[in-house]
């Protein structure tokens, strides 16, 4: 999916219009929210498995560049080929090689956000491989040309007829609006895929630095499938899905999936070691591992932003989000939508360029009370405001400027001074009322974007501070507001 | 100081001064003895979230030196309490002396209904409403104050009003300051779905105990449902008070 964030406020129009959009999105959201409030019930104490799973995360990304280390030793050890790639070409070209090497032509692939953030699809299609989407959700949208519209949901928008139509085309079934029907013709064009793939691409959830493993949690089996029946299997995971031991692993997918879900534990949990050993039965030939940073080390120096790297893409903060309801996935402009591609876009796209996605934002704070991460979402977005209207050239951000910035500049220095507050309260007190009729104001020629939507009250005749005083003269003689049996003492 | 020392946001002061007047009602109603520091202003809370943090600086320093000797602060708004408590150490993050006295500071910054609730142990204060009443659960108290069951432990303390469920109270209203002016489709939408909401729950008023979603809200009921009724919680107790009661 080509990045185009800067186009997020055209596309928010956009999706405010498509009002089957909005529905969707709004209603999607709403089921996942539901099933992970369901699902942390099961928890005897959710509230502290919260804050554990918030220290692990914390403690992964602080202890990440030992835990890297020392997973590519047991990795190793357990016979896995592990890869080091520092953007997406690398790793793209680390997999397109590996795979071309072999005289591969096919590919089944596991639903993997990575893969999407480094379009390794696409890349490999260019070096003449076919490649297949496993998951059933991505299946239809890859096959349909479309970005998946949510992170764990990629088809939900899509209309049980738009899917019968493209089976139609493409498998040549009768058309039905029957959704197993649909599930079931799918199942048989993929199985072929997946027999005859010389390579099983996946993504991984967890890796475990103990044991060189890496988690991998799925409901469709595709994961299982592409990990097991191909010859080669190749995972390709961020740096930041690290952790200690195994304990820490289960620990952190037990609150994924619920979060995710609101399944206590997804239909299929694969904790893979190496490839196949001797004796076994299962597993591919050859296990390479590709561990992508793509700018992550880079924003890691700053002990602040290193925090994004806590995210386990749940989705959890999409579900609650007041913006990503209204809008849905594809309006954020790339693979990571809603709160989560609201922290990571900017830092691994560009922090001018994906501008919008963070300011707005209404900082309700719903996104960090659900991350399963710790993560504080509205912090990172004071951050990153900071860092556009300064600059930051550590991460290559330009200074710019922000509607607004002269009227703050002017509103902090009047704040300063009792005298300058109460000069500017009487002047904007002034105007006001030259604009307001009936009690209230509909419209200023400032403000605009207020007034398209609601009116201000008119100010009322004095100030709080004008009516204090005017109280204190008189002595309290004077009861305050209605009722007025004003006791002193208790 | 010995009483309570009122922080009354300059939204409050401005455009919202029957708030302020309402809080001055239930704190004397409770029995405080309530006192203002007019060398107050805004505590900065609009710079700080749209990023000009150093010009927040300059007036977080002020707030501190202004309140530092106040036994007790209480304050009609949540996101103001939340700036003072929770962003205040942020912004002075560069200078640890300042930091200091900022963190030594939150821990006697109150909102309003936190204060009468736990602190001084009041839910009833002698008001009378007869019919029914929805509660918008503001972001600034339910999320980043922690604040929830006091403005409902108030309400119930009531005569006559009926509380009843609102749908999505826990979520924004769509006001979040300056992404109300710089995204007013995305504001609309979402506060449009509020205010629907709540026309829906059959309520005759809808409370709420922030200024931001009170001028968000109520400027949209005036323009489209002037039939229907929006105020903060201190409004609508203060207003409702019996005569001849003591808390």
């Amino acid at each position: 999916m080509i990045p185009q964030t800067e186009r997020y406020r055209e596309m928010v129009l956009e999706s405010l219009k498509n009002e089957h959009r909005r529905q969707m999105a709004g209603m999607v959201a709403g089921v996942f929210k539901f099933l992970r409030s369901y699902a942390l019930q099961s928890y005897q104490d959710p509230a502290q498995v919260m804050r554990d799973v918030a220290d692990t995360r914390a403690r992964s990304v602080e202890n990440m560049p030992e835990l890297l280390e020392r997973f590519e030793e047991r990795a190793t050890a357990a016979g896995a080929k592990v890869y080091w790639a520092r953007n997406s070409q690398e790793a793209n070209r680390i997999i397109t090689d590996i795979v071309t090497a072999k005289g591969i032509k096919l590919a089944v692939k596991g639903k993997s956000m990575v893969s999407e953030e480094t379009e390794l699809n696409h890349a490999l299609e260019q070096a003449g491989v076919e490649v297949y989407e496993g998951d059933l959700g991505e299946f239809i949208v890859q096959q349909l040309h479309q970005p998946p519209f949510h992170i764990v949901g990629p088809a939900i928008h899509l209309s049980a007829e738009e899917i019968s139509d493209l089976f139609v085309k493409m498998m040549g079934i009768e058309p039905t609006s029957d959704p197993v029907a649909l599930g079931r013709a799918a199942r048989v064009y993929l199985r072929d895929k997946f027999a005859t793939a010389g390579v099983g691409i996946t993504g991984v959830n967890v890796a475990i630095a103990e044991t060189g493993s890496i988690c991998l949690v799925e409901n469709e089996g595709n994961i299982r499938l592409a990990t097991s029946q191909p010859r080669v299997h190749i995972a390709i995971m961020s740096i930041e899905k690290v952790v200690a031991d195994v304990g820490e692993a289960l620990e952190v997918i037990g609150l994924l999936t619920r979060s995710c879900t609101g399944q206590k534990i997804s239909s299929y949990v694969s904790i893979i070691t190496g490839p196949r050993r001797d004796g076994e039965s299962d597993g591919p030939d050859e296990l390479h591992i590709v561990i992508l940073d793509n700018g992550r080390s880079t924003f890691y120096q700053d002990p602040e932003l290193r925090q994004a790297l806590r995210c386990i893409r749940c989705g959890a903060c999409l579900g609650v989000c007041p913006i990503y309801t209204r809008i849905g996935g594809p309006t954020y402009g790339w693979i990571y939508s809603g709160p989560m591609g609201a922290v990571l876009n900017p830092l691994l796209l560009g922090v001018n360029r994906s501008r919008d996605l963070f300011e707005a934002c209404t900082q309700c704070g719903f996104c960090q009370e659900v991350c399963p991460g710790g993560m504080k979402h509205l912090d990172l977005f004071n951050r990153y405001r900071q860092m556009v209207l300064n600059g930051y050239p550590a991460l290559n951000v330009r200074k710019e400027s922000k509607e607004g910035t002269r009227f703050m500049k002017l509103f902090a220095w009047g704040m300063r001074s009792p005298w300058r507050y109460r000069v500017g309260a009487k002047l904007g007190r002034y105007y006001l009322k030259k604009h307001a009729k009936d009690g209230r104001i509909k419209a200023l020629p400032v403000l605009k974007g207020w007034f398209q939507y609601r009116d201000l009250p008119a100010p009322p005749p004095h100030t709080f501070r004008e009516w204090w005083a005017s109280q204190e003269s008189w002595n309290f003689k004077l009861s305050a507001g209605k009722g007025g049996s004003v006791t002193h003492g208790r | 100081m010995e009483g309570v020392s009122l922080f009354i946001p300059c939204s409050v002061d401005l455009l919202l001064v029957e708030l302020g007047q309402a809080t001055v009602t239930l704190l004397k109603r409770a029995g405080q003895n309530p006192y203002y520091r007019p060398e107050q202003t805004c505590c900065g809370h609009p710079a700080i979230t749209s990023g000009h943090i150093d010009l927040a600086v300059g007036l977080a320093k002020r707030f501190v030196e202004i309140f530092e000797k106040d036994e007790c602060i209480v304050c009609p708004a949540g996101s103001c309490v939340y700036t003072v408590k929770h962003l205040y150490p942020r912004v002075l993050k560069d200078e640890p002396a300042w930091q200091k006295r900022a963190v030594g500071l939150a821990s006697r910054v109150y909102e309003l209904s936190e204060y009468l609730v736990d602190v001084l142990g009041v839910e009833d204060l002698g008001a009378e409403f007869q019919g029914k009443v929805a509660y918008h659960e503001s972001c600034s108290l339910l999320r980043h104050l922690g604040i929830d069951r006091q403005p409902k432990r108030l309400i119930g303390g009531v005569k006559g009003a009926e509380l009843v469920p609102l749908t999505e109270a826990d979520t924004c209203c769509g006001f979040g300051g300056e992404f109300s002016i710089r995204y007013p489709e995305l504001s609309g939408a979402i506060l449009g779905d509020k205010v629907m909401n709540f026309i829906n729950s059959g309520a005759d008023v809808l409370l709420l105990s922030d200024p931001g979603c009170l001028l968000n809200i109520a400027g949209y009921i005036s323009r489209n449902h002037p039939e229907k009724k929006v105020m903060h919680l201190a409004q609508f107790l203060a207003a409702n008070l019996r005569e001849g009661v003591t808390v």
